[in-house]
C-alpha cells in the first residue's frame, strides 16, 4: 500500500488530522461517483415508473370504453350490439395475455368498483371474474409477503368473489396482524355465515375498530339474518364475548337475559360495562340485584356504570342501597353519581345542602307580616314527603296495569296486594244467555251475576294493550275496576220488552259501513255447461206444434261456406205422401226425413245442399219407379223415425201401429232408398269439408311456404269458387299481384320465385343449378325475370341456366331424357362450375380394405412412426427384442 | 326514450377519469349528448362557450369545486339549467351548500349509473 505522507505544516494550535490530498481527491470523486450513480438511478427509475404510469393512463383510457361497453351491454340489444361485444370480448381477452394489461384491466375494475353501485356494480363483479381475474388473485394469496396476500385478499373482498370464501378462512387466525383483519372482514363480508365461522375460529384479539368495521360490513350486507349472537357469550376468548355483546346490543338480540346478568360479575371490565350497557339497553331489572353485589367489587368507573344503570331500572327499594353508597363510599363521582341516582329514582327526595345559608338568623322588619306555617300544613308536607316512595311505587304499578282513569287509583291499592298486572281473558261462549228482567237489568246489573271478585282469575302481566276511550270510561261501573278485564264473560243480559222498552226509532246503532270491494263484485263463477242442472217440464205437444216447433228449427252448422247454389226439387208424390220435414246435415250423413203423420197435404221444401254447383230437378218423369234397394238406411234414422212415429202417436190420435203401418212404414223406407241412389253424385260433404278446412287453417297460420300446396290444390280443383279462393290466399302470401298476373297471362308460379326473396347472392347462385336441374317451364319463365337481375352474377347465370334449362325440357319433351333424370354432374360441367369440394375424411378412414395384413401394418406404421412418444418406442422396442430373441 | 333525450346537451364535471367515461358512455347510450370536463377550469370554459341543458358535476374536483360551479351557474350566469351534484358519502355539509346554492338534486358515492338517468329524466321532465 501506497503511504501518503503529508504535503502540509500543521500551524494551527487545533490538530487537524494527517490526510495526503490526494486521499482527498480520491475520497471526492468516489463520492461523486456515487452521487452520479445514484441520480442516474433515481432518474432512470423515475422515467421507468412515469413511462409506465403514461402508458397505464393511456391503456386505461383505451379501455375504459370497452369496460364500459361490457357494464353496460344489454342482451336484448341489436344484433350489431352483440357483434360489437362479441368482439370487444375477444379482444379483451387477447389484452389478457399481456401481463402488464391483464394488471390494468383489474386496476380499472377495482376503481370502478368504489365508484359504481346498483347493477353496474354487478356487472363489474360478474366481468372480473368472467375475465378470470380472480385467479390473480388467488395467486396473490400463495405470496410469502404479506402486503401481496392482503393485497390479494382485499382484491376477492372488493369484488366479492364467494368461491374465495374457503380459501379465506385459512387466514383468520395468522400471525400476521393485517393479513387477519383483511381475512376477517373478508370472510365475513362473503358469507353470511362467515360471522359464525369467524366468532367460533378467531383466537385472536378483535380490537374495537375492527369490530367497528365487521358491524359496519354485517349492516351494509342485504339479506343478512343475524344469527344468536347470545351462543358466543360463553366464548374462551374474551374479545369473542365482548363483540357477541356489542352484536347482542345493535341486533336488539334481548334473549339472552341471563348470560348478560351473569357477565357482569365477569372480571373483565370492558365485558363488565358492556353487559351493564345491555342491561340498560334491554331494561333488565331483573339483574338489579347482581349489580348491588358486584358493585362493591368494582372499579370506579364500573360502579359509575351500575349507578347509572340503577339510575335507569332501579325503584324506590333500592334507594337504601343508593344511600349507603353515599355513606361508605369516599369517592366523589361514584357519591355524586348515587345521589343523581337517588333524584332519579325518586325526584327532589335529595335537595341541595352545600353552600346553602340558615334563613333563621335573618332579621325580617317588623312591619312585613310573616306567614310561618301552620302545624296542619306542616303534617300534610310531611305526609306527603313520606308517601312519595309509595306513590312512587304506585305510578310504576300503574304504569305496568296500564291504569289511565285517577278515580280507580284507590281501588287498585286495595287489589294491588293480590294483583301486580292485571289482564283477565275469558270466553263468554259457554255462559248461558240470561234474560233478567228490565228492574234487575236496569238497577241492579251487577247483582244478576256472581262478583268478579268470587272469581279464580289468573293473572297476566299486560302492557299497552288497554286504552280506554271515553264512552267506555263513561258506561265503566265506578266501582269496579278500570282495568284491563276483558268482560265478555259476562253473560248477555237481554232486557226483557217491557212498557219501558225504547222505540226502535229511538235506539242508536252503531255500524260500519262496509264498501263493497270491487273485487267481489266483479266476482264471476265459471260453470260448466255439463254441471249445469236444468229443470225443464216434459210437455207432449200435438203433432201441429211439433210441426210448427220443427219448421222453426234453424240449424247453425259450422264450417260450411255458404253458397248461392240451392237445390231444389220436389219429391215424388208418393215419397211426398209420407214426408213431412227434411232436416239436412253437413257432417256427411243423410238427410233426416220426419215422416207425415196426417197426409192430408204435401209440403213442398227445398233442400239445402251445400257446395253444390248445379241446381238439380228431379225429374218424376225419369225416375224409374221400380228400383231396388241396396243401401240399407242408417239405424239411427230408423230410430228417429221410430221415435218420431211413437211420440206423434202418443200426441195425435192416429194408430200407426199393425200391418198398415209396417206396410207403409216398409214402402217408405223403400222410395226414401230408392230416392237416395238416384240422386246426382254429390260431392262428398266431408271432402268439401275437408278442403274448406285446409283453407280455413292456411289462411289463418300460413305463410309462403304454404304456396306450393296451394298450387296442388289449385290443380286438383275444379270448383270455382274454391279456386278463387285458393287464388286469392297465394296473392296473399306472395305480397304481391305477380302471381295473379302470372296466371292471367298463363304462366305459373315457381317455388323458387319465393326462395330467391329471402337469400343472399351466394344461395341465389346455388339455386340457379338445382333450377336447371329440376325446373320446368315455370322457372324457365321465372329465368327470364331474372335476366335483368341488378347483379351481374345472377343474371350471366340466369342466363346461362335458361340456355340449360330449355335444352334439358326439349330433351324431355322429345323423350331423350328423363323427367326425373339425376344428371347433376353433367349439368354442373354444362354450367362450368366446380363441383363442391369432396369432404377431406380424416385419415382413418382412409382404409384401404383390398390391402392384405402385412401391407395394411407397415403402412399403419410409417403413418404413426413420427407420432409415437417414448412409451410407443418402448413397446416396438420389446417386441422386437421379444420377436428376436424368440423369448417364448 | 332516446328520442326525448336525443338533442339533450349534458355537461359533464368529474375529475375521475374512468367513472367519468362510464357516466358518459350510459348517458350517451340514453340518447344525451354528453361534453366531458376532467376539472373546474375546462368545465368554466364549456360553461362561458355556452350553456347546456343540464349539469352534473362531482363536488371535489380540481380548480373549481361543484359547489362553486352551482354559485356561478345561478349567480353569475344567473341560468336555471337543472344541475346534479354528485358527492362523497359523509359529504354532507358541502351537499347542503350546494342545495342552499341552487342545486337541484343529488347522488353520492358509489353511483348507480341507471339512478342517475332516472334523476336526471325527472329533472328534465320538470324543466
Amino acid at each position: 500500500m501506497k503511504l501518503y505522507l503529508p504535503t502540509y505544516q500543521a500551524i494551527s494550535l487545533i490538530d487537524a488530522p494527517k490526510i495526503h490530498t490526494d486521499v482527498l481527491w480520491d475520497l471526492t470523486l468516489l463520492f461523486v461517483g456515487i452521487a452520479l450513480v445514484y441520480f442516474v438511478a433515481i432518474f432512470f427509475f423515475r422515467n421507468k415508473i412515469s413511462g409506465n404510469t403514461a402508458k397505464k393512463n393511456a391503456l386505461k383510457t383505451k379501455l375504459s370504453p370497452m369496460i364500459s361497453e361490457f357494464i353496460f351491454y344489454d342482451e336484448t340489444g341489436t344484433k350489431e350490439e352483440k357483434s360489437l361485444y362479441i368482439n370487444l370480448k375477444v379482444k379483451v381477452r387477447n389484452m389478457l395475455k399481456d401481463d402488464f394489461k391483464r394488471r390494468t384491466i383489474s386496476e380499472i375494475l377495482l376503481e370502478l368498483r368504489k365508484d359504481v353501485s346498483g347493477a353496474a356494480q354487478k356487472k363489474l363483479f360478474e366481468l372480473f371474474q368472467d375475465l378470470e381475474l380472480h385467479q390473480d388473485s388467488y395467486k396473490k394469496l400463495e405470496s410469502w409477503r404479506w402486503e401481496v396476500i392482503s393485497s390479494g385478499i382485499q382484491e376477492l373482498t372488493r369484488m366479492e368473489v364467494e368461491e374465495a370464501y374457503s380459501f379465506l378462512t385459512k387466514f383468520i387466525n395468522d400471525k400476521r396482524t393485517t393479513i387477519r383483519k383483511q381475512a376477517e372482514i373478508a370472510v365475513v363480508t362473503l358469507n353470511s355465515e362467515g360471522i359464525g365461522y369467524f366468532l367460533d375460529s378467531t383466537r385472536h384479539k378483535i380490537s374495537e375498530w375492527q369490530q367497528l368495521k365487521l358491524i359496519e360490513v354485517l349492516s351494509n350486507k342485504t339479506d343478512f339474518i343475524p344469527p344468536s349472537f347470545k351462543a358466543w357469550l360463553v366464548s374462551k376468548n374474551k374479545y369473542v364475548v365482548l363483540f357477541a355483546l356489542r352484536l347482542i346490543k345493535y341486533y336488539d338480540q334481548n334473549n339472552a337475559g341471563s348470560s348478560i346478568v351473569e357477565l357482569v360479575k365477569h372480571r373483565d371490565n370492558q365485558i363488565k360495562q358492556e353487559a351493564i350497557d345491555c342491561i340498560k339497553a334491554f331494561h333488565l331489572t331483573v339483574a338489579l340485584p347482581t349489580l348491588k353485589k358486584v358493585f362493591w367489587s368494582c372499579s370506579t368507573e364500573i360502579k359509575i356504570t351500575i349507578l347509572d344503570a340503577i339510575a335507569n331500572l332501579g325503584t324506590p327499594e333500592d334507594v337504601p342501597f343508593l344511600k349507603s353508597i353515599k355513606k361508605k363510599e369516599r369517592n366523589y363521582s361514584v357519591t355524586s353519581k348515587a345521589l343523581g341516582a337517588i333524584n332519579a329514582i325518586i325526584p327532589e327526595s335529595v335537595l341541595p345542602t352545600e353552600g346553602i345559608l340558615s334563613i333563621n338568623d335573618v332579621d325580617i322588619p317588623e312591619d312585613l307580616p310573616v306567614e310561618e306555617p301552620t302545624t296542619q300544613e306542616l303534617d300534610q308536607f310531611e305526609e306527603a314527603s313520606e308517601e312519595i316512595p309509595q306513590t312512587k311505587e304506585l305510578e310504576r304499578l300503574e304504569n305496568e296495569v296500564g291504569i289511565s282513569d285517577s278515580k280507580s287509583k284507590d281501588d287498585v291499592k286495595t287489589e294491588s296486594v293480590h294483583v301486580n298486572a292485571v289482564e283477565v281473558e275469558f270466553s263468554s261462549d259457554f255462559l248461558p244467555l240470561v234474560t233478567p228482567t228490565a228492574d234487575t237489568a236496569v238497577q241492579e246489573p251487577r247483582e244478576t251475576n256472581p262478583s268478579i271478585n268470587d272469581l279464580d282469575v289468573v293473572y297476566e302481566a299486560a302492557y299497552e294493550k288497554y286504552v280506554p276511550d271515553a264512552q267506555e270510561t263513561e258506561l265503566a261501573d265506578p266501582n269496579s275496576l278500570d282495568v284491563i278485564i276483558d268482560l265478555e264473560f259476562l253473560p248477555l243480559v237481554v232486557p226483557s220488552k217491557t212498557s219501558e222498552s225504547k222505540d226502535p226509532i229511538d235506539i242508536e246503532v252503531n255500524f260500519e259501513l262496509v264498501q263493497p270491494i270491487s273485487k267481489e263484485i266483479n266476482h264471476t263463477v265459471e260453470l260448466k255447461v255439463e254441471e249445469i242442472i236444468v229443470i225443464y217440464d216434459v210437455l207432449i205437444p200435438t203433432a201441429a206444434e211439433l210441426e210448427n216447433a220443427l219448421k222453426a228449427i234453424e240449424v247453425d252448422f259450422e264450417k260450411v261456406t255458404p253458397t248461392n247454389v240451392e237445390i231444389s226439387f220436389e219429391l215424388e208424390d208418393e215419397l211426398s205422401q209420407y214426408i213431412d220435414f227434411e232436416i239436412v246435415f253437413n257432417n256427411g250423413e243423410p238427410p233426416l226425413r220426419i215422416p207425415k203423420v196426417e197426409n192430408n197435404e204435401v209440403f213442398d221444401f227445398d233442400v239445402s245442399l251445400n257446395n253444390v254447383e248445379e241446381d238439380l230437378e228431379i225429374d218424376r218423369e225419369t225416375e224409374s219407379p221400380a228400383f231396388t234397394p241396396s243401401v240399407e238406411l242408417p239405424s239411427w234414422l230408423l230410430d228417429e223415425i221410430a221415435n218420431e212415429n211413437q211420440e206423434l202417436t202418443a200426441s195425435s190420435e192416429l194408430v200407426m201401429e199393425g200391418e198398415e203401418w209396417e206396410a207403409k212404414q216398409s214402402q217408405m223406407i223403400d222410395l226414401i232408398q230408392g230416392y237416395i241412389e238416384k240422386l246426382p253424385a254429390v260431392p262428398r260433404q266431408d271432402e268439401l269439408a275437408d278442403t274448406i278446412q285446409l283453407l280455413d287453417d292456411i289462411e289463418l297460420f300460413g305463410d309462403e311456404r304454404e304456396i306450393p300446396l296451394l298450387q296442388e290444390l289449385m290443380e286438383k280443383e275444379d270448383k270455382a269458387q274454391t279456386k278463387k279462393r285458393i287464388d286469392g290466399l297465394m296473392k296473399r302470401f306472395v305480397g304481391t299481384d305477380t302471381y295473379g298476373g302470372g296466371l292471367e297471362n298463363g304462366t305459373t308460379y315457381s317455388v323458387f320465385e319465393e326462395l330467391f326473396r329471402n337469400c343472399d347472392t351466394e344461395s341465389k347462385l346455388i339455386l340457379l343449378d338445382e333450377i336447371v336441374m329440376i325446373g320446368d317451364e315455370k322457372e324457365a319463365a321465372f329465368l327470364e325475370q331474372l335476366l335483368d337481375d341488378p347483379i351481374s352474377e345472377i343474371s350471366t347465370k340466369a342466363a346461362k341456366a335458361l340456355k340449360l334449362l330449355n335444352q334439358r325440357l326439349e330433351r324431355i319433351a322429345s323423350g331423350i331424357e328423363s323427367k326425373d333424370a339425376d344428371e347433376y354432374e353433367r349439368f354442373i360441367n354444362m354450367m362450368d362450375l366446380n363441383p363442391p369440394k369432396q369432404i377431406k375424411e380424416p385419415s382413418y378412414f382412409q382404409i384401404d380394405f383390398e390391402l392384405n395384413r402385412e401391407e395394411e401394418n407397415s403402412k399403419i406404421r410409417q403413418r404413426t412412426k413420427y407420432r409415437k412418444g417414448f412409451g410407443s418406442y418402448f413397446s416396438q422396442f420389446m417386441a422386437k427384442l421379444i420377436k428376436n430373441t424368440n423369448f417364448f | 326514450m332516446e328520442t326525448n333525450t336525443q338533442r339533450t346537451k349534458l355537461l359533464l364535471a368529474e375529475d375521475d377519469a374512468m367513472l367519468a367515461s362510464l357516466l358518459k358512455f350510459r348517458l350517451e347510450k340514453e340518447g344525451y349528448e354528453v361534453v366531458l370536463c376532467i376539472d373546474g377550469k375546462e368545465m368554466k370554459e364549456e360553461l362561458q362557450r355556452a350553456l347546456p341543458d343540464v349539469i352534473i358535476s362531482d363536488i371535489m374536483m380540481p380548480y373549481f369545486s361543484g359547489i362553486e360551479l352551482v354559485d356561478y351557474v345561478r349567480n353569475d350566469l344567473g341560468s336555471k339549467v337543472p344541475i346534479i351534484i354528485i358527492s362523497s358519502a359523509g359529504n354532507e355539509q358541502n351537499v347542503l351548500s350546494a342545495f342552499d346554492l341552487g342545486a337541484n338534486d343529488f347522488l353520492s358515492k358509489p353511483v348507480s349509473p341507471s339512478e342517475l338517468v332516472v334523476r336526471l329524466q325527472r329533472e328534465m321532465s320538470k324543466a
